[in-house]
């Protein structure tokens, strides 16, 4: 029985969070400011597209991304026609898959953030000058900064603990879509337990970790800014 | 219509609220104007809309020559140039008192007007404030800042909304010298929401009493019609 573990797909699990965070923090920012902001017919209907994810099984998110990526769909044949293979099986088709699955984990805490800063800020900065770009930049984003942290690091989180959509859409290629959740999986199905409860440990560790940041943020900045 | 007038400020404004419709026609020049009355008689959706901040349905709103707003103009309160304070001072938490008041300077403003600069500071008795942070100031520090903030770009007008009401009354009667002084020194027109009628009296040039959307009542300093003696 060797201790020695195979860290690849951890470091896969950690670029795929990785390159899915940065693409949400700048898709699910203007969607937050959409829905804080602006009041729109059916907006409780695209909320609730936009929350899907959090209820749907992970395994049919990822059996319609499978097909809509796949050469079936006018999507996917017209990234094959550009690109000379589809979404399906590839490291960019989980990106794509994660930023849908993780999505919600995004907007949520931003959009609530945005809906929390005080309008008179908002209101003041106006006749200081500023238009509605820079009043985004000077004052809301700013005054959001707790929510923005929180989307980044419970997306990035989220995102490392993926399991069905992961494998519906990724199948598990070694070095290219096998993650961390895929590989403890498989170890687990070969009976290497040792190696199995490494990473299962390791996992464990990294979300409690990250949920311990965000609770000790969370508490941090609302008991020293005062409002 | 408005007629272009370089020495006063007209507002002449209509605006359907929940309860009733909002018509107002007033008119001051280079003073304190106040606009007093009871709660929910629209003083504050008055003021917002000189601001910008909330949209008339008709009128015109014509500040010492500039239109505003009319059937054809309809500014965004970042052209306005108005000085904004609201009741709690909104200062922006997580910016040193100095950023805040130069929150609506450019570079250039900056460095052309730091004199200019320090001696805001100084006659708002802020000079020592410069790198605290909103949160550990008082409410009559905050109340100066805000002021401060308001002056430091230059407005044209200066728009207060209930400045003093979230304050110690100890502390009321030496901010409203201090505005006063201010006012008179730089004979900046302010147009001042209160409820207070007794500050109304002490600082008002010209003082509208609003009812229900409507100006019930008009009194200039020195020409004091009668004083109210029911208070609201």
């Amino acid at each position: 029985m060797q201790l020695h573990m195979d860290w690849l797909p951890f470091i896969i699990s950690f670029k795929l969070a990785f390159a899915t965070t940065v693409c949400l923090l700048f898709l699910a920012t203007p969607v937050a400011y959409i829905l804080a902001y602006k009041g729109f017919r059916g907006k409780p209907l695209v909320e609730a597209v936009f929350a899907l994810p959090i209820v749907l099984p992970p395994t049919v998110l990822g059996f319609f991304v499978l097909i809509a990526v796949g050469n079936m769909s006018p999507v996917g044949r017209w990234y094959q026609n550009i690109f000379g293979h589809t979404l399906a099986f590839t490291f960019e088709g989980l990106i794509v898959a994660s930023i849908l699955y993780s999505f919600p984990f995004a907007v949520q805490p931003i959009q609530n953030a945005f809906e929390g800063v005080n309008p008179r800020l908002v209101d003041t900065a106006r006749t200081l000058g500023c238009n509605r770009w820079q009043t985004f930049w000077r004052v809301i984003l700013p005054a959001s900064r707790r929510g923005i942290v929180m989307g980044i690091m419970l997306s990035f989180a989220h995102t490392v603990g993926e399991f069905g959509v992961v494998l519906m859409v990724g199948g598990s290629i070694p070095g290219e879509t096998k993650v961390a959740s895929i590989a403890l999986y498989e170890n687990v199905e070969m009976l290497e337990y040792s190696q199995a409860a490494l990473m299962a440990l390791a996992l464990l560790v990294f979300s409690y970790a990250v949920l311990s940041v965000v609770y000790y943020f969370n508490r941090r900045t609302s008991t020293l800014v005062p409002g | 219509m408005c007629r272009a007038d370089y020495t006063m400020i007209e507002i002449k404004v209509k605006k359907q609220l929940k309860a009733f419709t909002m018509d107002v026609n007033i008119k001051f020049g280079r003073e304190i104007a106040i606009l007093t009355g009871p709660n929910g008689s629209g003083k504050s959706t008055l003021l917002r809309t000189v601001a910008g901040l909330e949209r008339p349905d008709a009128g015109c709103i014509n500040v010492m020559g500039e239109i505003f707003f009319d059937a054809s103009t309809d500014l965004s309160p970042d052209q306005r140039r108005v000085g904004y304070v609201c009741q709690e001072g909104a200062l922006f938490p997580w910016l040193t008192v100095e950023k805040n008041v130069l929150f609506g300077l450019d570079r250039n403003a900056r460095k052309d007007r730091s004199e200019w600069l320090d001696g805001l500071f100084e006659e708002l008795e802020i000079k020592d404030l410069k790198r605290r942070y909103p949160g550990s100031l008082s409410g009559g520090e905050a109340q100066r800042v805000a002021l401060a903030r308001a002056l430091a770009p230059r407005p044209r007008l200066l728009l207060l909304d209930e400045p003093f009401s979230a304050m110690d009354t100890a502390v009321r009667p030496r901010l409203r010298a201090l505005l006063k002084e201010m006012q008179q020194e730089w004979e900046i027109p302010v147009l001042m929401v209160t409820h207070d009628h007794a500050e109304a009296y002490i600082l008002g040039d010209r003082i509208f009493e609003l009812k229900e959307g409507k100006v019930a009542l008009c009194n200039e300093r020195g020409k004091v019609i009668r004083m109210p003696l029911v208070s609201y």
